[in-house]
């Protein structure tokens, strides 16, 4: 079914939304909060909370691109949850913040920038500009927390590939970041 | 824990990028991979080369076919065919007694009743060979003597021999001869005319009228 047909289905609060919308995404939304957290019980909590929040949201939220909407509310939910357990544990999102953290120039004043939401507006501006390869690499990788292997294969290129692509991608954003640092 | 703490606010950052990019990446599938330079290149150089070899050969091939077997294809190059290596005349002379049966007097209503006739008189006798060539043929004829390939221009001394005369009609009553340039005083109308030959027919156009006689025979 097409995507605005289930949001429809939503704004008429009719149980078919979550049955359509179980059919259409709940494979996708079950592997990003698994590559998130490592357990899959954990992961399918994650997916109904999802349902539930998008129920919650529509009518007043009317999505066009219903995928990304959902992606945003279980990757969201994963990494609250991730939190709210014992940060020893080493899982999924600890590797990905690891990764980002290489991002991150010493001097570039992140919390501020976060918390003014202009981070996020960079992080757009950076993506806007990239190649699309290198865009889909890198939001596959840091949005959809997809290991490179899977990256790889989905994409049909080598795995040094996609880690070369992430490699530099990160090289690139942290100067980004180190200049937007300088002129905030 | 200080440099986590960051990168989970950059993870937290990326959580709200625009839909657009999550769209994106989210229908990604691989995209078509082409050959590396060097085999795209390789690749091309083979192609130039293939096409070239064909179209000699067939180039070759349609020239032999048009010098060995007129009539089975319509005539609409531009290269000169080969030109005679024996007279028009001589060709339709050697052609007399096979011709027999095209004899026949000459009536002016026939060349205005929208058959093509190849018409032409030995200067021996007084009937005219008349042969009504198809269709087909008949706009063979008509595209070669229109776009006269490879006729070349005679030398004064040119004779047709026992041959009297050698004249096209298209049933429309214009009279054409392959003799001689399609200009005004050149084509007569219901009538056939006498002509000095300025003009001799190239191999080709030989074979075609030979080919439309056996064909009419």
């Amino acid at each position: 079914m097409e995507d605005y047909k289930i949001v429809d289905l939503y704004w008429e609060r009719s149980e078919d939304a979550i049955v359509e919308t179980r059919h259409k995404y709940e494979r996708m939304l079950s592997g990003i909060s698994y590559s998130l957290l490592n357990s899959q019980e954990d992961a399918d909590e994650c997916v109904n909370d999802t349902y539930l929040r998008a129920w919650n949201q529509m009518p007043t939220d009317r999505p066009i691109y219903l995928g990304a909407y959902l992606s945003k509310i279980i990757r969201a939910l994963s990494i609250s949850r991730f939190r709210s357990q014992h940060r020893q544990k080493r899982g999924g999102f600890e590797n990905l913040c690891s990764e980002l953290d290489e991002c991150i120039p010493d001097s570039c004043s992140i919390e501020e920038q976060y918390q003014s939401g202009r981070l996020t507006e960079i992080i757009n501006r950076f993506l806007g500009e990239l190649e699309e390869e290198k865009r889909v690499i890198f939001v596959r990788r840091y949005f959809f927390s997809d290991p490179v292997d899977v990256i790889a294969k989905r994409l049909g290129i080598s795995v040094s590939k996609v880690k070369t692509s992430l490699h530099r991608t990160r090289e690139e954003l942290r100067r980004v970041l180190g200049e937007e640092d300088v002129t905030l | 824990m200080r440099e986590n703490k960051r990168g989970e606010l950059l993870m937290d950052a990326i959580g709200s990028i625009d839909d657009r990019f999550i769209f994106e990446a989210q229908v990604a599938l691989p995209k078509k991979r082409y050959a590396p330079l060097r085999r795209v290149l390789a690749l091309c150089a083979c192609t130039v080369l293939v096409m070239s070899l064909t179209l000699s050969l067939l180039v070759g091939l349609f020239s032999q076919k048009n010098s060995e077997a007129p009539g089975q294809e319509d005539h609409v190059g531009n290269t000169e065919p080969p030109v005679t290596d024996s007279h028009f005349a001589d060709t339709l002379i050697g052609m007399k007694t096979e011709t027999q049966s095209f004899a026949s007097p000459l009536e002016r209503e026939m060349l205005f009743e929208g058959e093509t006739l190849l018409i032409w008189q030995y200067e021996d006798e007084e009937d005219y060979r008349i042969c009504t060539l198809s269709d087909r043929d008949a706009r063979r004829i008509k595209t070669a003597l229109a776009e006269k390939n490879g006729f070349v221009r005679t030398d004064a001394e040119y004779d047709l021999g026992e041959l009297e005369g050698f004249w096209i009609c298209f049933g429309d009553g214009l009279v054409y001869t392959p003799y001689l340039e399609n200009s005004n005083g050149n084509i007569g109308y219901g009538q056939l005319f006498d002509y000095d030959p300025e003009l001799e027919p190239s191999q080709y156009f030989i074979e075609l009228i030979t080919n439309a006689i056996e064909n009419a025979n």
